[in-house]
């Protein structure tokens, strides 16, 4: 007779599903997550107007596309200048507000760019016919 | 002399496992750190330079109002009509658009004064951080 059981090995649990999953949900999360942080930018809608007024004690710049050359040219106060140019008359003239003025054609991410170029060199107020920005 | 050398019976799974710790660590870093947020398509979200964060309450993008390129007009994933925008927006006090970065300031411009004789008073832009362009590329 015999009265000592044997030992039972303990069952082994294999791993490799529980991989599977973990690997599906990291490349799932990879995917659809999303660490970019959105911003914004204000479009005072009162621009039709202000920008009327605001034109008396702001400097004009107009911005032209070059569409031979891909450039921009601008124009202050009606003469054709570069940006380099721009950069030295705001600067000897002191010039605080500028009243943007872009071609119908000049697309969104370029009068984007100018404003933030223009905020870079000191300018503190920065107004367009439509879109509003101010430098904090 | 004993040429055959016993045979250790060590899991398999063993080698494994800092791979499988790396791959748990990553999944929590996922899981806690990343916004799952609807992709948007079509768009090219147009980038500034300056931080700006777009606050919480508009972060939902059924409440932005999508602009393509070609001034394709998007609200809540319908088609919407330029002459329908005072009708829908009549009663909004302010409104997040998010416009493609190529559409043209003309087009752009069309949009936000109809949406202003709508009366809504708040517009926000709403774009993505990026590194400042080149000096010389405009």
């Amino acid at each position: 007779m015999k009265l000592s059981a044997k030992p039972k090995s303990s069952p082994i649990v294999s791993l490799t599903p529980l991989i599977d999953v973990v690997f599906i949900l990291l490349i799932f999360f990879m995917l659809v997550s999303q660490f970019m942080q959105l911003q914004q930018q204000s479009v005072p809608l009162s621009a039709e107007g202000k920008a009327s007024t605001e034109a008396h004690d702001s400097l004009n710049i107009g911005i032209i596309k070059n569409e031979g050359e891909n450039t921009l040219d601008y124009r202050v106060n009606g003469i054709a200048m570069n940006f380099s140019q721009v950069s030295s008359y705001l600067q000897e003239n002191k010039v605080a507000k500028v009243l943007l003025m872009p071609e119908a054609n000049i697309s969104l991410q370029t009068f984007i760019t100018v404003k933030e170029r223009l905020s870079r060199l000191g300018i503190k107020k920065i107004n367009s016919e439509f879109i509003g920005y101010e430098v904090n | 002399m004993k040429l055959t050398k016993a045979v250790t019976a060590s899991p398999v799974i063993e080698p494994m496992l800092p791979l499988i710790n790396i791959i748990f660590l990553l999944l929590i870093f996922f899981m806690v750190s990343a916004h799952i947020t609807t992709p948007i398509t079509g768009i090219l979200i147009p980038n500034q330079s300056k931080e700006n964060p777009l606050a919480h309450k508009d972060n939902s993008q059924d409440k932005w109002l999508f602009i393509s390129k070609d001034g394709e007009l998007t609200y809540q994933k319908n088609a919407m009509a330029f002459s329908a925008l005072a009708d829908n927006f009549h009663d909004r006090a302010e409104l997040s658009i998010l416009a493609d970065s190529e559409i043209t300031t003309g087009m752009l411009e069309k949009i936000v004064r109809e949406l202003s004789k709508a009366g809504v008073k708040n517009l926000k832009l709403v774009t993505q951080l990026s590194l400042p362009t080149a000096e010389d590329d405009l």
